[in-house]
């Protein structure tokens, strides 16, 4: 069997994105797991609380997941990333690629390291000084209204009639 | 510290403000005397013109780009302002010119200031998927500006009148003392980010301009799927903790939408554009 380790680093050399690498998600409550990502397709089984699959893709507002040997669809809202529902035990496993590649240390002992990148924070903007020749350059990147429109068109992004929904 | 660096210092906190200003404030004003400084401020910043909004927001994003430089690459920003820009041309603020700027920091996060500017961290990129995803963290950040979130949570503690008049009035050496106990308390307000309710109503109003946008719906919700099931003691993800809910609480309030989402369920994700585009990152 592969090490945990050693088949992180492999996932992480192999996919353009990290995220690629199948993440594991915890599901949230009892569901059915789907043929097809809608709500009347066929039924394959039947998934408990707490139940950890593997997300393959997602499809609007459902994940393929692969549990086992089978593979179905799941409601988004059934299911949350992360091996726990609302607090995730371990790092990341982009967090864990990072930490390894910036030491050469896992982070496998359980003991919950930073990752070495340190974040921005409120006191970097405090010591910040103005920087007005980044400002001109953003201006620089502005797509004209008419850019934007033909950049949509070369995807066939559709504008949609839709109102915002009201606040319960 | 001349003038300049006075002023942003002040204006630096108008980006993410939060929701306890009122009694920080009242401390701040009891504990010092602005003079005339106060009592011009006062007519000020009733309405905020258009040219002003602006005004703001450049001061802001001027400390914003000192502290986080823009990604040198060229071809991203043009993509992401693309992108932004045709979301954008689904809000209420067409005539904006809206700015979006690519952050070189592999923190997770994004910025929105007065006047239609937007920043995504080149660290939150690389953790979408899809264009989809990328509209839908846009088009939420366009709510903060729609709805002159930060303006509004200055304005909410009265005597933030103060913020716009000092940008008029000129910083005389005797202000300086004060000017300096009062940037400390704007840093204080800047450290909470805005109200949790701002960020519900962005979220909310996000994942209809996308799909107006003719994005897949599930965008916006996706991205808040991915932060809910990072380690939040992630050093990336501190400051967004921090200043946003709860991705998971977030995203449980999205949940009540998606019945009104799924007939716009086969709207495209765009992911492999986005891929090819995010491959320009090393």
């Amino acid at each position: 069997m592969m090490r945990p380790l050693f088949a992180l680093l492999l996932c992480s050399l192999l996919s353009p994105a990290l995220f690629a690498a199948e993440p594991l998600a915890t599901v949230l409550q009892p569901t059915t797991l789907r043929a097809e990502p809608f709500a009347d397709a066929a039924p394959l089984a039947t998934l408990k609380a707490k139940q950890q699959v593997r997300v393959v893709q997602r499809k609007g507002g459902w994940y393929q997941v692969r549990s086992g040997q089978q593979r179905g669809w799941l409601r988004m809202s059934h299911l949350r990333l992360g091996d726990g529902a609302t607090a995730p035990k371990g790092d990341s496993g982009v967090a864990q690629t990072l930490r390894f590649l910036g030491t050469g240390r896992s982070g496998a002992d359980g003991v919950t390291v930073a990752t070495g990148i340190r974040g921005l924070d409120a006191a970097d903007m405090a010591n910040a000084k103005p920087d007005h020749r980044a400002l001109q350059r953003l201006d620089r990147y502005q797509a004209q209204p008419e850019q934007a429109r033909q950049f949509a068109a070369s995807a066939r992004l559709k504008s949609q009639p839709l109102g915002y929904f009201e606040a319960e | 510290m001349n003038r300049l660096r006075i002023t942003a210092l002040l204006l630096l906190p108008i980006l993410l403000v939060g929701c306890q200003q009122g009694e920080v404030l009242d401390k701040l004003t009891r504990n010092m005397n602005l003079g005339d400084t106060l009592k011009s401020a006062q007519q000020a910043f009733g309405e905020v013109g258009p040219g002003e909004e602006e005004a703001i927001g450049r001061e802001a994003v001027a400390v914003l780009l000192g502290a986080v430089p823009l990604l040198d690459n060229d071809p991203l920003q043009r993509y992401v302002n693309q992108v932004g820009g045709w979301v954008a041309l689904h809000t209420e603020r067409k005539e904006l010119r809206w700015r979006f700027g690519v952050l070189d920091s592999e923190d997770i996060n994004a910025f929105a200031a007065p006047g239609g500017y937007i920043f995504i961290t080149k660290g939150l990129l690389r953790r979408m998927q899809s264009e989809a995803e990328l509209a839908g963290a846009l088009a939420h950040e366009t709510v903060h500006v729609l709805k002159r979130h930060h303006l509004a949570a200055v304005q909410q503690a009265a005597r933030v009148n103060l913020a716009s008049s000092l940008i008029a009035t000129q910083v005389r050496e005797g202000d300086r003392a004060s000017m300096e106990k009062f940037s400390a308390g704007f840093k204080e307000l800047y450290a909470r980010g805005l109200d949790k309710a701002d960020e519900f109503e962005a979220d909310r109003m996000g994942v209809v301009i996308a799909t107006r946008a003719g994005y897949d719906p599930y965008g916006l919700p996706a991205v808040l799927q991915t932060l809910a099931g990072m380690n939040p003691n992630d050093a990336s993800l501190a400051f967004l903790f921090k200043t946003h809910p709860p991705a998971s609480q977030r995203l449980s309030l999205l949940e009540r939408l998606f019945d009104q989402l799924d007939p716009y369920a086969a709207q495209p994700p765009l992911s492999k554009r986005f891929q090819q585009q995010l491959a320009r990152l090393k």
